[in-house]
Protein backbone atom coordinates (compact mmCIF):
# COMPACT_ATOMS: atom_id res chain seq x y z
CA UNK A 1 0.00 0.00 0.00
CA UNK A 2 1.35 3.42 -0.95
CA UNK A 3 1.86 5.95 1.84
CA UNK A 4 -0.50 8.94 1.72
CA UNK A 5 2.23 11.29 0.51
CA UNK A 6 3.02 8.99 -2.38
CA UNK A 7 -0.65 8.75 -3.35
CA UNK A 8 -0.95 12.53 -3.37
CA UNK A 9 2.26 13.11 -5.31
CA UNK A 10 1.25 10.58 -7.98
CA UNK A 11 -2.29 11.97 -8.09
CA UNK A 12 -1.28 15.57 -8.70
CA UNK A 13 1.47 14.61 -11.14
CA UNK A 14 -1.13 12.64 -13.07
CA UNK A 15 -3.55 15.57 -13.24
CA UNK A 16 -0.91 18.07 -14.28
CA UNK A 17 1.00 15.86 -16.71
CA UNK A 18 -0.85 16.80 -19.89
CA UNK A 19 -3.87 18.94 -20.72
CA UNK A 20 -6.95 18.04 -22.69
CA UNK A 21 -7.85 14.64 -24.10
CA UNK A 22 -4.26 13.46 -23.66
CA UNK A 23 -4.55 13.66 -19.88
CA UNK A 24 -4.92 9.91 -19.38
CA UNK A 25 -1.55 9.34 -21.10
CA UNK A 26 0.13 10.85 -18.05
CA UNK A 27 -1.69 8.81 -15.41
CA UNK A 28 0.50 6.95 -12.98
CA UNK A 29 -0.06 3.16 -13.24
CA UNK A 30 0.52 2.60 -9.50
CA UNK A 31 -2.11 5.23 -8.73
CA UNK A 32 -4.58 3.79 -11.23
CA UNK A 33 -4.22 0.43 -9.50
CA UNK A 34 -5.49 2.08 -6.30
CA UNK A 35 -8.51 3.76 -7.91
CA UNK A 36 -11.70 1.73 -7.88
CA UNK A 37 -13.45 1.42 -11.22
CA UNK A 38 -17.20 0.94 -10.87
CA UNK A 39 -20.17 0.86 -13.21
CA UNK A 40 -19.67 2.70 -16.48
CA UNK A 41 -16.64 4.57 -15.15
CA UNK A 42 -13.28 2.83 -15.07
CA UNK A 43 -10.43 4.02 -12.86
CA UNK A 44 -8.81 6.07 -15.65
CA UNK A 45 -12.18 7.69 -16.48
CA UNK A 46 -12.56 8.69 -12.86
CA UNK A 47 -9.09 10.20 -12.61
CA UNK A 48 -9.78 11.92 -15.92
CA UNK A 49 -12.72 13.83 -14.38
CA UNK A 50 -10.21 15.46 -12.03
CA UNK A 51 -7.65 16.01 -14.79
CA UNK A 52 -10.16 17.78 -17.04
CA UNK A 53 -11.33 19.93 -14.14
CA UNK A 54 -7.75 20.80 -13.19
CA UNK A 55 -6.96 22.32 -16.58
CA UNK A 56 -10.38 23.85 -17.21
CA UNK A 57 -10.50 25.58 -13.84
CA UNK A 58 -7.00 27.06 -14.05
CA UNK A 59 -7.42 28.18 -17.66
CA UNK A 60 -10.67 29.89 -16.57
CA UNK A 61 -8.82 31.74 -13.82
CA UNK A 62 -6.21 32.99 -16.29
CA UNK A 63 -8.95 33.97 -18.74
CA UNK A 64 -10.58 36.07 -16.03
CA UNK A 65 -7.27 37.68 -15.08
CA UNK A 66 -6.15 38.41 -18.66
CA UNK A 67 -9.44 39.18 -20.42
CA UNK A 68 -8.06 41.25 -23.33
CA UNK A 69 -5.43 38.64 -24.16
CA UNK A 70 -8.18 36.00 -24.10
CA UNK A 71 -10.32 38.01 -26.53
CA UNK A 72 -7.44 38.73 -28.90
CA UNK A 73 -6.21 35.12 -28.96
CA UNK A 74 -9.62 33.46 -29.07
CA UNK A 75 -10.65 30.56 -26.84
CA UNK A 76 -8.55 27.82 -28.38
CA UNK A 77 -5.26 29.70 -28.72
CA UNK A 78 -5.66 31.21 -25.28
CA UNK A 79 -6.26 27.79 -23.69
CA UNK A 80 -3.19 26.35 -25.44
CA UNK A 81 -1.01 29.22 -24.25
CA UNK A 82 -2.45 29.07 -20.73
CA UNK A 83 -1.80 25.31 -20.54
CA UNK A 84 1.80 25.84 -21.69
CA UNK A 85 2.17 28.44 -18.93
CA UNK A 86 0.61 26.17 -16.29
CA UNK A 87 2.91 23.34 -17.29
CA UNK A 88 5.93 25.60 -16.81
CA UNK A 89 4.56 27.44 -13.76
CA UNK A 90 2.27 25.23 -11.68
CA UNK A 91 0.47 27.13 -8.95
CA UNK A 92 2.50 27.54 -5.78
CA UNK A 93 0.12 29.72 -3.81
CA UNK A 94 -2.99 28.67 -1.88
CA UNK A 95 -5.04 31.40 -3.57
CA UNK A 96 -5.72 31.40 -7.32
CA UNK A 97 -5.34 35.19 -7.08
CA UNK A 98 -1.62 34.68 -7.73
CA UNK A 99 -1.87 32.06 -10.48
CA UNK A 100 -0.97 34.53 -13.23
CA UNK A 101 1.93 36.18 -11.43
CA UNK A 102 4.51 34.85 -13.92
CA UNK A 103 2.34 35.04 -17.03
CA UNK A 104 3.85 38.24 -18.43
CA UNK A 105 7.41 37.01 -17.91
CA UNK A 106 6.43 33.65 -19.40
CA UNK A 107 5.05 35.38 -22.50
CA UNK A 108 8.18 37.53 -22.77
CA UNK A 109 10.37 34.43 -22.69
CA UNK A 110 8.05 32.23 -24.71
CA UNK A 111 8.99 33.84 -27.99
CA UNK A 112 6.51 36.12 -29.71
CA UNK A 113 3.15 34.55 -30.39
CA UNK A 114 2.69 34.78 -34.13
CA UNK A 115 1.58 38.26 -35.13
CA UNK A 116 1.20 39.39 -31.51
CA UNK A 117 4.60 40.59 -30.24
CA UNK A 118 2.96 42.94 -27.71
CA UNK A 119 1.33 40.17 -25.69
CA UNK A 120 3.79 40.27 -22.75
CA UNK A 121 3.19 44.01 -22.36
CA UNK A 122 -0.57 43.50 -22.44
CA UNK A 123 -0.19 40.83 -19.75
CA UNK A 124 1.82 43.31 -17.65
CA UNK A 125 -0.97 45.85 -17.94
CA UNK A 126 -3.70 43.34 -17.10
CA UNK A 127 -1.76 41.99 -14.11
CA UNK A 128 -1.05 45.52 -12.91
CA UNK A 129 -4.75 46.36 -13.09
CA UNK A 130 -5.39 43.41 -10.75
CA UNK A 131 -2.68 44.61 -8.37
CA UNK A 132 -4.29 48.05 -8.27
CA UNK A 133 -7.81 46.61 -7.92
CA UNK A 134 -7.08 44.96 -4.58
CA UNK A 135 -4.18 47.09 -3.33
CA UNK A 136 -4.38 48.40 0.23
CA UNK A 137 -6.80 51.23 0.95
CA UNK A 138 -5.37 54.56 2.08
CA UNK A 139 -6.51 57.93 3.32
CA UNK A 140 -6.36 60.26 0.32
CA UNK A 141 -5.03 63.79 0.26
CA UNK A 142 -8.00 66.09 -0.41
CA UNK A 143 -8.03 69.17 -2.62
CA UNK A 144 -9.09 71.40 0.30
CA UNK A 145 -6.18 70.10 2.38
CA UNK A 146 -3.83 70.81 -0.51
CA UNK A 147 -5.16 74.35 -0.92
CA UNK A 148 -4.76 74.98 2.82
CA UNK A 149 -1.00 74.42 2.67
CA UNK A 150 0.74 77.84 2.83
CA UNK A 151 2.95 78.62 -0.19
CA UNK A 152 6.01 78.93 2.03
CA UNK A 153 5.65 75.23 3.04
CA UNK A 154 5.48 73.84 -0.50
CA UNK A 155 9.20 73.59 -1.36
CA UNK A 156 9.89 71.15 1.48
CA UNK A 157 6.71 69.06 1.05
CA UNK A 158 7.09 65.40 0.12
CA UNK A 159 4.07 63.78 -1.49
CA UNK A 160 3.48 60.03 -1.46
CA UNK A 161 1.54 57.82 -3.84
CA UNK A 162 -1.15 55.61 -2.29
CA UNK A 163 -0.64 51.81 -2.65
CA UNK A 164 -3.26 51.59 -5.43
CA UNK A 165 -1.04 53.34 -8.00
CA UNK A 166 1.48 51.74 -10.34
CA UNK A 167 3.65 53.15 -13.09
CA UNK A 168 4.48 50.90 -16.04
CA UNK A 169 7.02 51.44 -18.81
CA UNK A 170 6.01 49.39 -21.84
CA UNK A 171 7.44 48.90 -25.31
CA UNK A 172 3.95 48.78 -26.85
CA UNK A 173 1.00 51.14 -26.31
CA UNK A 174 -1.22 48.28 -25.14
CA UNK A 175 -3.54 50.62 -23.20
CA UNK A 176 -5.07 51.34 -26.62
CA UNK A 177 -6.16 47.70 -26.79
CA UNK A 178 -7.85 48.01 -23.44
CA UNK A 179 -9.84 51.01 -24.60
CA UNK A 180 -10.66 49.59 -28.06
CA UNK A 181 -14.21 48.44 -28.68
CA UNK A 182 -12.74 45.70 -30.90
CA UNK A 183 -9.39 44.67 -29.35
CA UNK A 184 -8.82 42.04 -32.04
CA UNK A 185 -8.99 44.64 -34.80
CA UNK A 186 -6.92 47.12 -32.78
CA UNK A 187 -4.28 44.44 -32.24
CA UNK A 188 -3.56 44.33 -35.96
CA UNK A 189 -2.76 48.06 -35.85
CA UNK A 190 -0.26 47.83 -32.96
CA UNK A 191 3.13 49.43 -33.59
CA UNK A 192 6.02 49.44 -31.11
CA UNK A 193 6.07 52.80 -29.32
CA UNK A 194 7.33 53.23 -25.78
CA UNK A 195 4.48 54.07 -23.44
CA UNK A 196 4.69 55.02 -19.77
CA UNK A 197 1.36 54.43 -18.06
CA UNK A 198 0.05 55.21 -14.66
CA UNK A 199 -2.56 52.76 -13.38
CA UNK A 200 -4.70 53.84 -10.45
CA UNK A 201 -7.95 53.25 -8.61
CA UNK A 202 -10.70 55.79 -8.14
CA UNK A 203 -13.29 54.40 -5.78
CA UNK A 204 -13.42 50.74 -6.81
CA UNK A 205 -12.74 51.35 -10.52
CA UNK A 206 -9.28 50.89 -12.07
CA UNK A 207 -8.02 53.29 -14.73
CA UNK A 208 -4.89 53.71 -16.77
CA UNK A 209 -3.52 56.65 -18.69
CA UNK A 210 -0.40 57.36 -20.67
CA UNK A 211 1.81 59.97 -19.01
CA UNK A 212 3.87 62.53 -20.92
CA UNK A 213 7.54 63.27 -20.34
CA UNK A 214 6.85 65.99 -17.77
CA UNK A 215 4.57 63.79 -15.66
CA UNK A 216 6.95 60.86 -15.91
CA UNK A 217 9.87 62.99 -14.67
CA UNK A 218 7.74 64.33 -11.83
CA UNK A 219 6.58 60.83 -10.85
CA UNK A 220 10.20 59.65 -10.78
CA UNK A 221 11.02 62.42 -8.31
CA UNK A 222 7.96 61.60 -6.23
CA UNK A 223 8.85 57.92 -6.01
CA UNK A 224 12.44 58.81 -5.14
CA UNK A 225 11.08 60.60 -2.07
CA UNK A 226 12.15 64.02 -3.32
CA UNK A 227 10.43 67.16 -1.97
CA UNK A 228 8.40 69.48 -4.18
CA UNK A 229 11.38 71.79 -4.73
CA UNK A 230 13.43 68.92 -6.19
CA UNK A 231 10.48 67.96 -8.38
CA UNK A 232 10.42 71.49 -9.79
CA UNK A 233 14.21 71.40 -10.19
CA UNK A 234 13.96 68.21 -12.25
CA UNK A 235 11.39 69.76 -14.57
CA UNK A 236 13.69 72.76 -15.11
CA UNK A 237 15.77 70.47 -17.33
CA UNK A 238 13.10 70.89 -20.00
CA UNK A 239 11.05 73.88 -18.78
CA UNK A 240 11.78 77.40 -17.59
CA UNK A 241 11.79 77.77 -13.75
CA UNK A 242 8.40 79.48 -13.71
CA UNK A 243 6.90 76.94 -16.11
CA UNK A 244 8.40 74.10 -14.07
CA UNK A 245 6.86 75.36 -10.81
CA UNK A 246 3.48 75.96 -12.47
CA UNK A 247 3.51 72.56 -14.17
CA UNK A 248 4.58 70.76 -10.99
CA UNK A 249 1.79 72.39 -8.97
CA UNK A 250 -0.74 71.53 -11.69
CA UNK A 251 0.43 67.90 -11.66
CA UNK A 252 0.10 67.67 -7.88
CA UNK A 253 -3.44 69.04 -8.12
CA UNK A 254 -4.33 66.54 -10.86
CA UNK A 255 -2.89 63.65 -8.83
CA UNK A 256 -4.94 64.74 -5.83
CA UNK A 257 -8.09 64.96 -7.96
CA UNK A 258 -7.41 61.48 -9.36
CA UNK A 259 -6.86 60.05 -5.86
CA UNK A 260 -3.18 59.23 -6.32
CA UNK A 261 -1.71 60.94 -3.26
CA UNK A 262 -1.80 59.83 0.35
CA UNK A 263 -2.89 61.75 3.43
CA UNK A 264 -1.14 64.90 4.57
CA UNK A 265 2.27 65.20 2.93
CA UNK A 266 5.18 64.79 5.28
CA UNK A 267 8.36 66.80 5.44
CA UNK A 268 11.45 65.31 3.94
CA UNK A 269 13.55 63.35 6.37
CA UNK A 270 17.14 62.27 5.97
CA UNK A 271 17.52 58.64 4.89
CA UNK A 272 13.88 58.23 3.90
CA UNK A 273 13.04 55.17 1.81
CA UNK A 274 13.35 55.58 -1.90
CA UNK A 275 10.85 54.05 -4.24
CA UNK A 276 11.58 52.66 -7.66
CA UNK A 277 9.43 53.90 -10.48
CA UNK A 278 9.49 50.72 -12.49
CA UNK A 279 9.94 48.12 -9.80
CA UNK A 280 6.37 46.87 -9.75
CA UNK A 281 5.78 43.28 -10.69
CA UNK A 282 2.55 42.64 -8.83
CA UNK A 283 3.88 39.63 -6.99
CA UNK A 284 2.61 38.58 -3.64
CA UNK A 285 5.13 39.30 -0.90
CA UNK B 1 -18.37 17.50 23.28
CA UNK B 2 -20.57 18.84 20.49
CA UNK B 3 -19.72 21.85 18.37
CA UNK B 4 -21.13 25.15 19.57
CA UNK B 5 -22.37 26.76 16.37
CA UNK B 6 -25.22 29.29 16.51
CA UNK B 7 -28.32 28.91 14.36
CA UNK B 8 -28.38 31.72 11.77
CA UNK B 9 -31.23 30.67 9.50
CA UNK B 10 -30.88 30.46 5.71
CA UNK B 11 -28.08 32.26 3.92
CA UNK B 12 -26.41 32.63 0.55
CA UNK B 13 -22.83 32.89 -0.70
CA UNK B 14 -21.26 36.34 -0.94
CA UNK B 15 -20.41 36.43 -4.65
CA UNK B 16 -19.28 39.27 -6.96
CA UNK B 17 -22.48 39.17 -9.02
CA UNK B 18 -24.38 40.61 -6.08
CA UNK B 19 -21.67 42.92 -4.70
CA UNK B 20 -23.58 46.03 -5.94
CA UNK B 21 -26.61 44.95 -3.90
CA UNK B 22 -24.48 44.48 -0.81
CA UNK B 23 -23.02 47.95 -1.28
CA UNK B 24 -26.40 49.63 -1.78
CA UNK B 25 -27.96 47.74 1.11
CA UNK B 26 -30.57 45.81 -0.91
CA UNK B 27 -29.04 42.35 -0.40
CA UNK B 28 -31.09 41.35 2.61
CA UNK B 29 -30.52 37.80 3.79
CA UNK B 30 -30.17 35.93 7.12
CA UNK B 31 -26.41 35.54 6.67
CA UNK B 32 -23.59 35.38 4.13
CA UNK B 33 -20.87 32.83 3.58
CA UNK B 34 -17.66 34.35 2.15
CA UNK B 35 -14.92 32.33 0.46
CA UNK B 36 -11.94 33.09 2.72
CA UNK B 37 -9.30 33.19 -0.03
CA UNK B 38 -11.22 35.81 -2.04
CA UNK B 39 -10.72 38.25 0.81
CA UNK B 40 -7.08 37.52 1.67
CA UNK B 41 -6.10 40.71 -0.11
CA UNK B 42 -4.87 44.11 0.96
CA UNK B 43 -7.91 46.26 0.15
CA UNK B 44 -10.28 47.52 -2.52
CA UNK B 45 -13.82 46.55 -3.42
CA UNK B 46 -13.99 42.94 -2.14
CA UNK B 47 -12.99 43.89 1.40
CA UNK B 48 -15.30 46.92 1.36
CA UNK B 49 -18.15 44.61 0.33
CA UNK B 50 -17.25 42.10 3.04
CA UNK B 51 -17.27 44.81 5.69
CA UNK B 52 -20.61 46.15 4.44
CA UNK B 53 -22.06 42.63 4.52
CA UNK B 54 -20.68 42.12 8.02
CA UNK B 55 -22.35 45.33 9.16
CA UNK B 56 -25.75 44.11 7.97
CA UNK B 57 -25.82 40.44 9.02
CA UNK B 58 -23.64 37.56 10.31
CA UNK B 59 -20.87 36.37 8.00
CA UNK B 60 -19.05 33.03 8.07
CA UNK B 61 -15.72 32.25 6.40
CA UNK B 62 -15.51 29.20 4.15
CA UNK B 63 -12.06 28.22 2.91
CA UNK B 64 -11.08 26.13 -0.09
CA UNK B 65 -7.28 26.00 0.30
CA UNK B 66 -6.50 24.92 3.84
CA UNK B 67 -5.67 21.53 2.33
CA UNK B 68 -6.40 19.72 5.58
CA UNK B 69 -5.56 16.32 4.13
CA UNK B 70 -2.34 17.33 2.39
CA UNK B 71 0.94 15.80 3.49
CA UNK B 72 2.67 19.14 2.90
CA UNK B 73 3.15 21.23 6.04
CA UNK B 74 0.26 23.61 6.69
CA UNK B 75 1.02 26.88 4.93
CA UNK B 76 2.13 29.38 7.55
CA UNK B 77 1.40 32.45 5.39
CA UNK B 78 -2.06 31.04 4.70
CA UNK B 79 -2.75 30.41 8.39
CA UNK B 80 -1.58 33.93 9.25
CA UNK B 81 -3.78 35.40 6.53
CA UNK B 82 -6.77 33.37 7.72
CA UNK B 83 -6.19 34.39 11.32
CA UNK B 84 -5.95 38.03 10.19
CA UNK B 85 -9.22 37.73 8.29
CA UNK B 86 -10.91 36.03 11.24
CA UNK B 87 -9.78 38.83 13.55
CA UNK B 88 -11.01 41.44 11.07
CA UNK B 89 -14.39 39.89 10.23
CA UNK B 90 -15.26 38.11 13.48
CA UNK B 91 -17.14 35.40 11.55
CA UNK B 92 -19.83 33.32 13.24
CA UNK B 93 -17.65 30.33 12.34
CA UNK B 94 -14.90 29.16 9.98
CA UNK B 95 -15.02 26.11 7.73
CA UNK B 96 -12.99 24.25 5.11
CA UNK B 97 -13.05 20.86 3.42
CA UNK B 98 -12.22 17.26 4.21
CA UNK B 99 -9.83 16.87 1.30
CA UNK B 100 -6.39 17.81 0.08
CA UNK B 101 -5.37 20.23 -2.66
CA UNK B 102 -1.62 20.52 -2.71
CA UNK B 103 1.51 18.43 -2.54
CA UNK B 104 5.16 19.34 -2.97
CA UNK B 105 4.16 23.01 -2.90
CA UNK B 106 2.00 22.57 -6.02
CA UNK B 107 -1.62 23.67 -5.59
CA UNK B 108 -4.33 22.01 -7.69
CA UNK B 109 -7.02 24.48 -6.58
CA UNK B 110 -9.38 21.55 -6.35
CA UNK B 111 -10.91 19.54 -3.53
CA UNK B 112 -9.17 16.21 -4.03
CA UNK B 113 -10.30 12.97 -2.35
CA UNK B 114 -8.47 11.19 0.44
CA UNK B 115 -8.12 7.45 0.91
CA UNK B 116 -10.02 6.68 4.11
CA UNK B 117 -7.23 4.91 5.95
CA UNK B 118 -5.96 4.97 9.53
CA UNK B 119 -2.91 6.87 8.28
CA UNK B 120 -5.07 9.58 6.72
CA UNK B 121 -7.33 9.70 9.77
CA UNK B 122 -4.48 10.33 12.20
CA UNK B 123 -3.00 12.89 9.83
CA UNK B 124 -6.22 14.88 9.32
CA UNK B 125 -7.11 14.86 13.03
CA UNK B 126 -3.68 16.26 13.84
CA UNK B 127 -4.01 18.97 11.16
CA UNK B 128 -7.49 20.04 12.24
CA UNK B 129 -6.30 20.31 15.84
CA UNK B 130 -3.36 22.46 14.76
CA UNK B 131 -5.60 24.76 12.74
CA UNK B 132 -8.06 25.11 15.62
CA UNK B 133 -5.19 25.95 17.98
CA UNK B 134 -3.91 28.58 15.56
CA UNK B 135 -7.33 30.14 15.06
CA UNK B 136 -8.34 29.80 18.69
CA UNK B 137 -11.71 28.31 17.73
CA UNK B 138 -13.44 25.17 16.53
CA UNK B 139 -13.82 24.84 12.78
CA UNK B 140 -16.34 22.96 10.65
CA UNK B 141 -15.16 20.55 7.99
CA UNK B 142 -17.18 19.79 4.89
CA UNK B 143 -17.59 16.54 2.99
CA UNK B 144 -16.65 17.03 -0.68
CA UNK B 145 -18.13 15.62 -3.87
CA UNK B 146 -15.90 12.95 -5.32
CA UNK B 147 -15.48 11.06 -8.55
CA UNK B 148 -13.18 8.30 -7.37
CA UNK B 149 -12.58 6.16 -4.33
CA UNK B 150 -9.48 4.27 -3.28
CA UNK B 151 -9.37 0.52 -3.10
CA UNK B 152 -7.28 0.67 0.08
CA UNK B 153 -9.82 2.76 2.02
CA UNK B 154 -10.60 0.98 5.27
CA UNK B 155 -13.94 2.66 6.02
CA UNK B 156 -16.72 4.55 4.24
CA UNK B 157 -16.49 8.32 4.07
CA UNK B 158 -19.14 8.99 6.70
CA UNK B 159 -17.28 6.86 9.24
CA UNK B 160 -14.05 8.65 8.40
CA UNK B 161 -15.72 12.07 8.76
CA UNK B 162 -17.34 11.06 12.05
CA UNK B 163 -13.99 9.80 13.35
CA UNK B 164 -12.22 13.02 12.31
CA UNK B 165 -14.70 15.31 14.05
CA UNK B 166 -14.66 13.22 17.24
CA UNK B 167 -10.87 12.94 17.21
CA UNK B 168 -10.25 16.61 16.45
CA UNK B 169 -13.25 17.96 18.37
CA UNK B 170 -14.49 19.99 15.44
CA UNK B 171 -17.84 20.36 13.69
CA UNK B 172 -19.34 19.19 10.41
CA UNK B 173 -20.48 21.28 7.50
CA UNK B 174 -22.78 18.75 5.89
CA UNK B 175 -23.10 19.33 2.14
CA UNK B 176 -26.12 17.23 1.24
CA UNK B 177 -25.62 17.88 -2.47
CA UNK B 178 -22.09 16.50 -2.17
CA UNK B 179 -23.43 13.43 -0.36
CA UNK B 180 -25.91 12.87 -3.18
CA UNK B 181 -23.36 13.44 -5.97
CA UNK B 182 -20.85 11.07 -4.38
CA UNK B 183 -23.57 8.50 -3.61
CA UNK B 184 -24.56 8.37 -7.28
CA UNK B 185 -20.95 8.35 -8.48
CA UNK B 186 -19.91 5.57 -6.11
CA UNK B 187 -23.13 3.64 -5.66
CA UNK B 188 -23.61 4.04 -1.91
CA UNK B 189 -26.77 4.87 0.00
CA UNK B 190 -26.95 8.65 0.59
CA UNK B 191 -29.42 8.27 3.46
CA UNK B 192 -27.09 5.86 5.20
CA UNK B 193 -24.36 8.53 4.95
CA UNK B 194 -26.56 11.18 6.59
CA UNK B 195 -27.75 8.73 9.27
CA UNK B 196 -24.13 7.74 9.96
CA UNK B 197 -23.01 11.18 11.13
CA UNK B 198 -23.10 12.41 14.75
CA UNK B 199 -25.94 14.96 14.69
CA UNK B 200 -24.57 17.06 17.54
CA UNK B 201 -21.52 17.84 15.40
CA UNK B 202 -23.42 19.19 12.40
CA UNK B 203 -23.18 23.00 12.53
CA UNK B 204 -24.08 23.94 8.97
CA UNK B 205 -25.68 22.49 5.86
CA UNK B 206 -24.85 23.30 2.23
CA UNK B 207 -27.39 22.97 -0.57
CA UNK B 208 -26.39 23.34 -4.21
CA UNK B 209 -27.11 22.27 -7.76
CA UNK B 210 -25.18 19.70 -9.77
CA UNK B 211 -24.93 18.66 -13.42
CA UNK B 212 -25.77 15.30 -14.94
CA UNK B 213 -23.13 13.87 -17.24
CA UNK B 214 -23.57 10.66 -19.16
CA UNK B 215 -21.93 8.44 -16.57
CA UNK B 216 -21.62 10.59 -13.45
CA UNK B 217 -22.83 13.69 -11.62
CA UNK B 218 -20.61 16.77 -11.44
CA UNK B 219 -20.79 19.18 -8.51
CA UNK B 220 -21.17 22.43 -10.46
CA UNK B 221 -23.11 24.80 -8.14
CA UNK B 222 -24.68 26.30 -11.24
CA UNK B 223 -28.38 25.68 -10.79
CA UNK B 224 -31.26 24.95 -8.49
CA UNK B 225 -31.12 22.25 -5.86
CA UNK B 226 -32.25 18.93 -7.34
CA UNK B 227 -35.32 17.07 -5.95
CA UNK B 228 -33.34 14.13 -4.44
CA UNK B 229 -31.07 16.65 -2.68
CA UNK B 230 -34.13 18.34 -1.16
CA UNK B 231 -35.21 14.90 0.05
CA UNK B 232 -31.83 14.40 1.67
CA UNK B 233 -32.12 17.85 3.26
CA UNK B 234 -35.50 16.78 4.70
CA UNK B 235 -33.81 13.78 6.26
CA UNK B 236 -30.99 15.93 7.65
CA UNK B 237 -33.47 18.37 9.26
CA UNK B 238 -35.54 15.50 10.64
CA UNK B 239 -32.38 14.13 12.27
CA UNK B 240 -30.71 17.38 13.37
CA UNK B 241 -33.53 19.91 13.81
CA UNK B 242 -32.63 23.50 12.94
CA UNK B 243 -29.19 23.83 11.32
CA UNK B 244 -27.92 26.99 9.59
CA UNK B 245 -28.34 26.30 5.88
CA UNK B 246 -26.68 27.93 2.90
CA UNK B 247 -27.48 27.94 -0.82
CA UNK B 248 -24.22 27.60 -2.77
CA UNK B 249 -24.64 29.03 -6.27
CA UNK B 250 -21.25 29.83 -7.80
CA UNK B 251 -21.66 29.63 -11.54
CA UNK B 252 -24.38 31.02 -13.82
CA UNK B 253 -25.44 32.94 -10.73
CA UNK B 254 -29.07 34.07 -11.06
CA UNK B 255 -30.88 37.26 -10.15
CA UNK B 256 -30.91 38.06 -6.45
CA UNK B 257 -34.62 37.21 -6.22
CA UNK B 258 -34.05 33.72 -7.65
CA UNK B 259 -31.18 33.08 -5.26
CA UNK B 260 -33.24 34.27 -2.30
CA UNK B 261 -36.19 32.14 -3.43
CA UNK B 262 -33.97 29.08 -3.14
CA UNK B 263 -32.98 30.08 0.40
CA UNK B 264 -36.67 30.65 1.20
CA UNK B 265 -37.48 27.22 -0.14
CA UNK B 266 -34.92 25.76 2.26
CA UNK B 267 -36.59 27.70 5.07
CA UNK B 268 -39.98 26.28 4.08
CA UNK B 269 -38.64 22.72 3.90
CA UNK B 270 -37.07 23.13 7.32
CA UNK B 271 -40.34 24.50 8.76
CA UNK B 272 -42.29 21.63 7.21
CA UNK B 273 -39.94 19.04 8.75
CA UNK B 274 -39.98 20.70 12.15
CA UNK B 275 -43.78 20.87 12.04
CA UNK B 276 -43.91 17.19 11.16
CA UNK B 277 -41.60 16.34 14.03
CA UNK B 278 -43.67 18.49 16.40
CA UNK B 279 -46.92 16.83 15.27
CA UNK B 280 -45.40 13.38 15.68
CA UNK B 281 -44.25 14.10 19.23
CA UNK B 282 -47.57 15.73 20.26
Amino acid sequence: MLPLRDVQARFLRSLAAAPGPLASHGFDPALLALVEGRGALGSADRLDVYAQMYWARLVDVLRDDFPRIAVILGAERFAALACAYLTRHPSTHPSVRWLGSEFADFLAGHGPVEGLPFLADLARLEWTRLAVFDAADAVLLRVDELRAIPPSAWPSLTFHLVPAVRVLRLAWPVHELWAASDPTAAATEMRPTEAVLRVWRDGFAVYQARVDTVERMALEQLLAGAPFAALCGRLEVILSPSEAAREAAALVLRWVEDGLLAGIPIRRRAGSQRGSLFAHDGRHP
Amino acid sequence: MACSIPYLGHGVGLRTTHFPRVLDGTARVDWFEAISENFMIAGGRPLAVLERARASCPVVLHGVSLSLGSTDPLSEPYLRALRGLVDRVAPAWVSDHLCWGSVGGHYAHDLLPLPYTEEALTHVIDRVRTVQDRLGRQILIENVSSYLTFAHSAMPEWEFLAAVVEGADCGILLDVNNVYVSAVNHGFDAERYVRGLPIDRIGQIHLAGHSKHETYLLDTHDGQVAPPVWDLYRLAVRRCGQVSTLIEWDDRIPEWAVLCAEAERARAVEAEMLEEAHAASA
